[in-house]
């Protein structure tokens, strides 16, 4: 089965990544060559450059960086960003581009489209619009989403396949840099009406906005930047939640990480509901690929010399959220939600530490959403919905007040149920304990 | 030496960032020959059909093609370059192939395909015992049309919207890669391997 493909987008200025808010305030944020092995190594599925500056003076800066980027990444790269003839088509082509995308220049000229198509064949050929709504309408934009053209986003999606566009890029103005999830009106429109694969771009904020973009439409892939870029979304964390929603995923995890004389380096284990480190074991590059592939920590025993998936007997599996390495590249960072302790000997984590009644609340709440266990008050909420929960939390709130007023055993009774009836909330909403724990501690000002 | 057939058509300039990694001599040549003397031969190719046949035609080199693999120098094509192989393929009309392999290329039936092209990674799943046994994971595809190849030559496909989709086609020295190995990271530096190790 064909994967739903996930695209980090580097915007490339005088041969620099760069970042920057409508052209202005450009910041330099990294080496492209670097970054864009970093993302082949994540297991990114495709990149993007796109020459933000679509100026002549930095044609030939942008053909050396394809060339340099192609010899070291092997997997496909469109570039885009001043491309106006076929001429230009030619040339990234065969500095090792395997697609180029237009955007203005065939807002300008629709027969580059037809021509690009008839010498180098459809699939090299994407089609990228920047589409906004005027007055209950999709309209295409053009030069970087700062001009509103006459066309009709939907007609212009469809005469651009009809001239022989493989692919269409349709970036949301209105949804672009929101962070509120992806324009799942306007790509739905779209699909519709052509027969091409579409990439959803502007408007990733986190990972459900994937997972989303792929439940509720028929979209082949979603593109971004800054998430990627600031590492607030890792490659392999999205692709593994991709997986646990049931979304067709290629995981490919490959860092380049230093093995030590036995083959092996460190894993640090860390609870991503309590944040709390639950143990530490090692993995080789067996151990590691196979855990990529299962979504659960697979260690090698030194003691046994042989692959450990961890829980397998037990039952108390660790399914992994995200993978990362540090700075050196000889230790590993796992990020898990635990299905029971992390300890041979029972306890919650191998340094001895148990979770606080908070936490062990909170991973209980979630078991029961994945878990559902018939007669459970937890799960009753959970089916009736957030309308039910809401209602619960509003009625908790006034019993508080009333119990303050009357005893303090009463308050505390009270305010248990208060907490536990958040924690549902937050659990339904998909906010994590730490989310919550990050805004308190932010607000936490250093005595003066 | 690796022959990587250069006639002007498509991106050489991958395979040979590929293949160069693995097998330091790698060479693009249209040179008759170099070809007939190297030990292995990569066909690539992107773009139509009829350009490509005519293209090697014109510059003699599907001749050429045909006495290497009488030779059984083994000759590996990628995605249009192994569509090629081919007897006949109805992109935009009828063509001709160079006939190594048995079948014609069609595009893909709609309206049971909803995307053409096929774009993106897809699964390997093993049809038939070969040299590239063993390798697992996903390929990069970018196609339109497809070999309607004979059962006993397909080593491994894809399903693409319930097509049965030959990824992986081959006989008697001779293979074909309809995906990009030279752009499917690991499993296609291993699939490359596994053809130079002939």
């Amino acid at each position: 089965m064909i994967k739903k493909r996930i695209i980090p987008c580097l915007d490339i200025a005088n041969g620099q990544v760069v970042k920057g808010i409508n052209f202005k305030d450009i910041k330099t944020i990294a080496d492209p060559v670097e970054m864009a092995k970093y993302y082949y190594e994540s297991g990114a599925d495709e990149l993007v450059f796109y020459d933000i500056t679509a100026s002549y003076e930095n044609r030939g800066t942008m053909i050396e960086l394809v060339k340099n980027v192609a010899k070291q990444v092997f997997i496909p790269l469109t570039v885009g960003g001043g491309v106006r003839t076929v001429e230009d088509f030619d040339v990234l082509l065969k500095s090792g581009a395997d697609k180029i995308s237009v955007n203005s220049s065939a807002i300008a000229n629709p027969e580059l489209i037809r021509e690009a198509s008839e010498r180098f064949g459809a699939q090299c050929v994407v089609l990228s619009m920047d589409v906004k709504r005027v007055n209950d309408q999709f309209k295409v934009f053009s030069k970087g989403g700062r001009i509103e053209t006459e066309l009709d986003a939907i007609e212009w999606a469809k005469r651009g396949v009809a001239l022989g566009a493989g692919e269409l890029v349709v970036n949301s103005i209105d949804t672009d840099g929101v962070k509120k999830g992806f324009d799942l009106e306007l790509l739905t429109a779209i699909s519709a009406v052509v027969n091409v694969p579409i990439v959803a771009s502007g408007g990733a904020g986190k990972i459900e906005d994937f997972v989303e973009l792929f439940h509720k439409t028929d979209i082949e892939a979603g593109l971004a930047a800054s998430i990627f870029h600031s590492k607030e979304v890792s490659m392999t964390a999205l692709k593994l939640a991709m997986k646990r929603a049931g979304i067709p995923t290629r995981l490919a995890y490959m860092p380049p990480l230093k093995w030590d004389e036995r083959g092996l380096v460190p894993a640090i284990v860390q609870s991503d509901i309590t944040q709390r480190v639950l143990m530490m074991a090692y993995m080789n590059e067996t151990s590691l690929r196979e855990t990529v592939k299962l979504g659960e920590t697979v260690f090698f025993s030194r003691s046994r010399q042989e692959l450990w998936h961890k829980g397998a007997t037990s039952g108390n599996t660790q399914v992994v959220t995200d993978i990362r390495y540090d700075c050196d590249a000889d230790t590993l960072l796992i990020k898990v939600n635990e299905n029971g302790p992390a300890c041979h000997t029972g306890s919650y984590t191998c340094f001895g530490e148990a979770p606080d009644v908070f936490e062990k609340l909170f991973e209980t709440i979630i078991d029961r959403k994945e878990n559902p266990i018939e007669g459970s008050y937890t799960n009753y909420l959970f089916e009736k919905g957030i309308d039910k929960i809401l209602k619960k939390v509003g009625e908790e709130c006034a019993e508080v007040i009333i119990g303050a007023k009357n005893t303090r055993e009463e308050l505390i009774y009270e305010m248990s149920d208060l907490f536990y009836h958040s924690f549902v909330l937050l659990v339904n909403e998909g906010i994590s304990l730490k989310e919550i724990k990050d805004e308190l501690q932010s607000r936490i000002k250093p005595r003066q | 030496m690796i022959a990587i057939i250069d006639y002007g058509i498509g991106n050489v300039f991958n395979v040979q960032n590929a293949v160069v990694p693995l097998m330091n001599d790698a060479k693009l040549t249209s040179n008759p020959a170099e070809i007939l003397s190297a030990s292995h031969i990569i066909l690539p190719g992107v773009g139509a059909f009829r350009d490509a046949i005519e293209a090697l035609e014109q510059q003699g080199l599907a001749e050429v093609l045909k006495q290497a693999h009488e030779k059984r120098i083994p000759i590996l094509g990628i995605c249009l370059g192994m569509q090629l192989l081919y007897e006949v393929s109805y992109e935009n009309g009828t063509y001709q192939g160079l006939g190594f392999l048995k079948g014609p290329v069609v595009r893909f039936p709609e309206p049971q395909v909803k995307r053409i092209p096929q774009i993106g990674w897809n699964t390997l799943v093993e049809n038939k015992a070969s040299l590239f046994s063993g390798v697992e994971g996903e390929v990069y595809f970018v196609h339109s049309y497809y070999a309607q190849g004979i059962e006993d030559e397909i080593l491994a496909y894809v399903d693409y919207d319930g097509v049965k989709v030959p990824a992986i086609v081959g006989s008697d020295k001779v293979y074909g890669m309809q995906f990009h190995p030279e752009k499917s990271a690991e499993v296609g530096r291993k699939l490359l391997e596994r053809f130079f190790s002939l």
